[in-house]
């Protein structure tokens, strides 16, 4: 499986990658330039519930590391839980809840 | 409850019937156990911790559109033949007998640790990773408690020290947590918004210090010591002041009253940090307010 930068992203501020795995794609994320939910994924709806969205998190998250960012945050909806355990799998700690909204901290190791 | 279950029920003796008559089937999540941690947490750093699986309530059923009737007719969702990946990844955790599931899965718990919730003193719900070994060891668990005479003291000792497993557990900042919720019913009055958020290092390690933010605006950050103080500071006022009517004090005073009722570590933390309000105002349960 790899991770490919397009050329040009559909999102302001934010670097967009796809997952393929051959010439399969499986998702796609984004990169964007915040402290805040940088780190943002989708994979198919078909090709789901295989540990894409993992694999695809965690790619996106060593290019962070690479660019030499040490820390940074997500606020999730608890009820986004797919996205809230790979946070949790990721070593992200369970900081504090808002209206719904789950914090995490998440240090980049 | 599907095909793959109704054989594991089959092959482990595994008896429903009997489950439903002697055991608490029902799943809880964060928000059944204590609805304002659940609504106001603020964690702790994690750490490892060694829990009596009776102590795992459940999980956030409701996110994932589960039941919270029965755990074992939950199992269908994790364990699947013809299922997706999620489902039938763990199938051979099926096959393991009540007298092995336990040491055969020991190892797990080190290597790729079940994460934990507190959900409230001495109570957790599934966090994120480990909701398949839950199942399946709770299925054993209760089988083995449906067999246990309830004289059986030596017998129940047995199988909590069986069925104590290793975990890692995000545990609740009570302090923070309640004078979070307290100020923050405290600022409806005022038609304001408290935000509180951790002070974090460069490691990504709790300081023990919050920020508090008010409407939006410029953050202070507070020790913890500070936080109190704020809290009893504003609670005085608010009791004690001319800016509210007496109709606004009962009503704070009778919604802190009934979660006092509810949760017995909101109790020990408002005596703990709020000695003298709790007596002048919720003592004996007795409420007077001028």
């Amino acid at each position: 499986m790899e991770l490919l930068k397009c050329q040009k992203s559909d999102k302001e501020n934010a670097e967009k990658y796809i997952l393929k795995d051959g010439e399969k794609e499986l998702g796609y994320g984004y990169i964007y330039n915040t402290n805040v939910n940088p780190v943002e994924i989708f994979v198919y709806e078909a090709l789901r519930s295989n540990g894409y969205g993992k694999i695809l998190f965690s790619k996106l998250i060593q290019i962070l590391k690479e660019k030499g960012i040490k820390i940074i945050e997500f606020e999730i909806p608890e009820e986004n839980y797919r996205m809230t355990n790979i946070i949790s799998s990721f070593g992200g700690h369970y900081s504090s809840i808002k209206n719904g909204i789950r914090r995490y901290v998440f240090p980049i190791k | 409850m599907n095909n793959t279950i109704l054989k594991f029920l089959k092959k482990h003796d595994i008896n429903m019937n009997v489950l439903k008559k002697k055991c608490e089937l029902g799943v809880k999540s964060s928000r059944d156990v204590n609805d304002i941690v659940h609504s106001y947490f603020i964690g702790k750093d994690e750490e490892k911790k060694k829990v009596y699986i009776a102590n795992i309530v459940g999980y956030n059923y409701n996110t994932m559109r589960l039941d919270n009737t029965n755990i074992i007719d939950n199992m269908s969702y994790f364990y699947d033949e013809d299922g997706t990946s999620y489902s039938t990844r763990s199938l051979n955790l099926l096959n393991l007998s009540t007298d092995e599931v336990v040491y055969r899965l020991s190892d797990s718990f080190t290597r790729d640790p079940i994460y934990l919730l507190e959900a409230d003193k001495g109570k957790f719900v599934i966090d994120s990773n480990g909701l398949h070994r839950l199942h399946v060891l709770k299925a054993h668990y209760l089988k083995e408690l449906s067999e246990l005479d309830k004289k059986d003291t030596m017998g129940y000792k047995i199988l909590k020290d069986k069925y104590t497993i290793e975990t890692v557990v995000r545990q609740i900042d009570f302090t923070k947590t309640y004078a979070w919720f307290l100020l923050q019913r405290l600022a409806m009055y005022y038609d304001s918004d408290i935000d509180i958020r951790q002070q974090y290092n460069n490691e990504g390690k709790n300081t023990g210090n919050v920020f508090v933010e008010l409407n939006g605006e410029k953050s202070v950050l507070l020790s913890e010591k500070q936080l109190v103080n704020l809290l009893r500071n504003e609670m005085s006022k608010f009791l004690k002041g001319n800016s509210f009517s007496k109709l606004d004090k009962t009503q704070f005073i009778d919604y802190v009253n009934k979660n006092l009722g509810k949760y017995a570590s909101f109790k020990e933390f408002f005596k703990q940090n709020l000695q003298e309000i709790y007596n002048e105002y919720f003592y004996d349960g007795e409420v007077e307010v001028n």
